[in-house]
């Protein structure tokens, strides 16, 4: 099962396509959302859910920006967007027929 | 699920006076980040920090801004060491590292001592324990140095000899040092001298991260 942060990650990833890495998702959530997480929060995150097959990496070039350091680009895959689906999908049936405040 | 919209990406493009970026707390993030996401990190606070002079922020605020993800990711980025049992397996060995060189002093003290007679049992002088703490500190290097080339099973067993040694170690009264302030300088001690371990390491074999494995 899949916690809020880690849907709202992979989701990031979805949206932001070929140009996920740290920087754009942890952006991506704070103007999506208006939270303003730590990148260490956000790496430790997609650490996670790369080591649980949901998501894979890769290295990109080194750039001048970025104090000629690579960066490390993220792409969801088959089983994340799976197990993204599974979890929406619990949540909607629990939220059926309920009615708050 | 209905398919997801493509955003456009952000604008990337660095301000042409963008400032580089604290170097010590850049060491912060090396030492508490493993290092193939250190690197990546790094960059990318690299990269957002050159772009804060386009909101208009002074270099102060970049500065405090840094300093405050930084802060706020040591945290996590600790937490992704100790699940890949990185951490453990580094204070661990570094440990062994320094215990069996520190009995093995000791014991050596205590025989030579015993053939002198109405020496046996005598304190130990202030110089002969700052040099164990100094001694420590280098085998507490060496030992981190050592362990980062280590594999996983070997770091779980090194955690197993660790542990027993700890044990038989205190249940002798072995260990010189006592009080409470004493761990507690020997800790101060050890501590950086297992990062600088770790970072020895890291400068030696950039291209490979703890558990022996290339990066990407």
């Amino acid at each position: 099962m899949l916690g809020e942060f880690e849907q709202i990650v992979l989701l990031a990833l979805i949206r932001l396509a070929d140009d996920a890495y740290g920087m754009t998702v942890r952006r991506e959530i704070a103007e999506r959302i208006g939270r303003d997480v730590s990148i260490g929060a956000v790496y430790a995150t997609l650490d996670r859910l790369e080591k649980k097959g949901l998501l894979k990496s890769r290295t990109g070039d080194p750039t001048p920006e970025r104090g000629g350091r690579a960066k490390r680009i993220f792409v969801i895959t088959a089983t994340g967007k799976k197990a993204l689906q599974g979890a929406q999908a619990a949540f909607d049936r629990m939220r059926e027929g309920v009615k708050l405040g | 699920m209905s398919r997801h919209t493509q955003k456009t990406a952000p604008d990337l493009t660095p301000s042409p006076a963008w400032h580089s970026a604290p170097a010590l707390i850049q060491m912060a993030v090396c030492l508490f980040a493993p290092p193939d996401i250190a690197d990546a990190l790094l960059g990318d606070l690299e990269e957002e920090l050159s772009l804060l002079p386009l909101a208009g922020r002074s270099r102060v605020a970049e500065f405090a801004w840094y300093t405050r993800q930084v802060t706020k990711s040591l945290v996590p980025l600790m937490k992704i060491r100790i699940a890949r049992g990185e951490l453990v397996a580094s204070v661990a060995l570094s440990q062994i590292a320094f215990v069996l060189p520190l009995l093995a002093i000791e014991c050596l003290r205590s025989f030579l001592l015993s053939n002198i007679p109405l020496k046996d049992g005598a304190e130990m002088s202030s110089s002969f324990i700052s040099m164990l703490v100094m001694l420590s500190a280098v085998f507490a290097m060496i030992g981190a140095f050592l362990l980062c080339s280590f594999r996983k099973s070997v770091d779980r067993l090194a955690l197993l000899l660790f542990t027993a040694i700890c044990l038989l170690y205190s249940s002798l009264g072995l260990l010189p040092l006592h009080s409470w302030k004493a761990g507690g300088v020997l800790l101060i001690v050890l501590l950086p001298a297992i990062a600088a371990g770790a970072w020895l390491w890291r400068k030696v074999e950039p291209t490979q991260n703890f558990s022996g494995e290339e990066f990407q």
